[in-house]
């Protein structure tokens, strides 16, 4: 794969230091935790028959990112020479060494290690830590799909400015200003709208803006729906919104403002992450504007955007 | 208010959710009751309009709120009966408009946000008093509901240029989805709907809510 053109913080999801994507598991943590395993030293050409005897010991649950053996110099009087350390178990499951030697059945010298017990987030990390006990590095599926990822920075941040600026004076003045633009896969913008929720407790503006492109499209036989549509909204919107989003197979949504009812968070407020909650059917990218403040209309935290 | 009258009002939904398969939409039917009466009637037309959100319960929701400009002094002591459990996006607008309980009949495995995807008629941010979360009570007329679309989609089937076997083909009228009910409601909830005698559908032991339990014959 191509390199990133952008710079990610892959913590944080955030790209060139103004866009963060909401993910719900991050790319893993960075402090290293340890655990006591038994490691048995053993003779190299015991290793087929140690290795058919480790698979029926079910007491033991190995974390699977750990290589089984290592090889190890010993030097000696004689000589240098080989052995093999093998990575039993837990401590923890079996606590001494005779319980561990009635279930082996192997000669070998049994001592006490300890080693990694999480997945290294990055390969650098998993060099440093293989130093400890080898790691097998399969990659990291978050930092894959955070490379693969192409914004355009300006367009987006032109197109935040543009509802910022409605934002902080409305059209409206007796209604939220909270603003909601859709733009195609090309970039057009096909409508912005504000909340009208005065006599339609429910007409937010990314329900308007939803069932305006509706109209807008009728007589379209090429559009479906919302679909490689582009969203970006001053507010967060609520569970409602988002899923109407979902519904609509929305491409991404851009977002100015936090708010705790929003639907989007994984982390804060309900969590819901409703943009990857239906996995099966569609999900779409979510990001919250991080870079120089872009401002917004004043909304109630509590309100549902 | 017996269980005989929710049956009724349910069977008022599956009218609903007739007509949408009469018109060719993803047979989905509610009515809105206050005060024992039916105040609207919805049913899904995201088809027709070609629009996604279209769902019958947003259709009926629209109709009140333009019959009554005071719809939020009503709705909490409104009762919605939707053949199929609510989508997240109606389930969340449920909850800001206030609603006193929702009746389904079947789960909504891909899209439910009254216990199948998400909890969002009873989730409390920080565990803070909140007036708005509402009671849940599927299965009332849960078979009737699948069996509406599962007919759907079988007039899908037929039409598409290939049809799926032959199997695939004939409207399956003997197996039905069991509810998993502590998804949705807890037990207290479920007893003071349903009654103590319905219990063995709570806990998986029986197929369905019926109005009439049949009375057990008392051995000899
Ligand atoms: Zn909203
Ligand atoms: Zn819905």
């Amino acid at each position: 794969m191509k390199e990133s053109p952008h710079k990610i913080d892959f913590k944080d999801g955030i790209f060139d230091n103004c866009l963060q994507k909401l993910i719900k598991d991050g790319i893993g943590q960075e402090n290293m935790n340890m655990q006591e395993v038994w490691v048995m030293e053993i003779n190299p050409k015991d290793s087929s028959k140690v290795n058919g005897m480790l698979r029926e010991l079910k007491n033991f649950h190995l974390l699977p990112f750990l290589k089984k053996f290592q090889k190890r110099t010993v030097e000696s009087e004689t000589g240098n020479s080989t052995v093999l350390d093998v990575l039993i178990g837990e401590t923890s499951k079996l606590q001494s060494e005779e319980e561990v030697n009635a279930l082996l059945k192997v000669d070998g010298k049994l001592r006490r290690v300890n080693v990694p017990s999480n997945y290294p987030p990055t390969k650098e990390l998993c060099t440093e830590w293989s130093k400890i006990w080898p790691i097998v590095w399969k990659g990291n599926p978050i930092v894959q799909e955070l490379n693969s990822i192409r914004l355009d920075i300006q367009e987006i941040s032109e197109n935040l400015r543009k509802i910022s600026e409605l934002s902080v004076s409305p059209p409206l003045k007796d209604e939220l200003p909270i603003f909601t633009m859709v733009a195609d896969r090309k970039g057009k913008v096909l409508t912005i709208k504000q909340d009208e929720r005065k006599n339609h407790q429910l007409h937010h503006s990314t329900m308007l803006a939803i069932r305006d492109v509706a109209k807008l499209q009728q007589n379209d036989p090429k559009s479906y729906l919302l679909l490689d549509c582009v969203i970006y909204t001053t507010h967060e919107p609520c569970p409602m919104c988002c899923m109407a989003l979902l519904h609509s197979r929305i491409e991404r949504l851009v977002f100015l403002k936090d708010m705790t009812t929003g639907g989007l968070k994984f982390h804060e407020g309900y969590g819901y992450g409703i943009q990857t909650a239906c996995t099966l059917n569609w999900k779409f990218d979510a990001y919250r504007w991080c870079g120089d403040e872009i401002p917004v209309g004043i909304v109630d935290d509590l309100a549902y955007a | 208010m017996g269980l005989e009258t929710h049956f009724n009002f349910m069977k008022k939904a599956l009218d609903a959710a007739q007509i949408a398969l009469d018109e060719l939409e993803v047979p989905i039917g509610c009515i809105f009751v206050y005060k024992n009466k039916i105040i609207a009637q919805g049913s899904n037309k995201t088809n027709a309009t070609s629009c996604g959100i279209n769902h019958a319960e947003m259709e009926a929701i629209d109709e009140i709120i333009a019959k009554y400009p005071n719809y939020k002094e009503i709705l909490p002591f409104a009762d919605l009966y939707v053949t199929v459990e609510p989508c997240i996006m109606c389930a969340s607008a449920l909850r800001q408009l206030g609603i006193r309980r929702v009746f389904f009949g079947c789960a909504n495995d891909r899209f439910g946000g009254n216990g199948s995807v998400l909890t969002i008629h009873s989730d409390k941010l920080n565990n803070k008093l909140d007036s708005s979360i509402y009671p849940v009570y599927p299965g009332i007329y849960a078979k009737e509901a699948v069996t509406l679309l599962r007919k759907f989609y079988l007039n899908q089937n037929e039409k598409s240029p290939n049809p799926q076997t032959k199997k695939l083909r004939q409207l399956d009228m003997e197996n039905f989805p069991r509810l998993q009910f502590e998804k949705y409601l807890t037990k207290e909830q479920f007893v003071d709907m349903y009654g103590e005698s319905q219990l063995d559908v709570y806990v998986g032991e029986s197929d369905e809510i019926v109005l009439q339990r049949p009375t057990k014959i008392p051995k000899i």
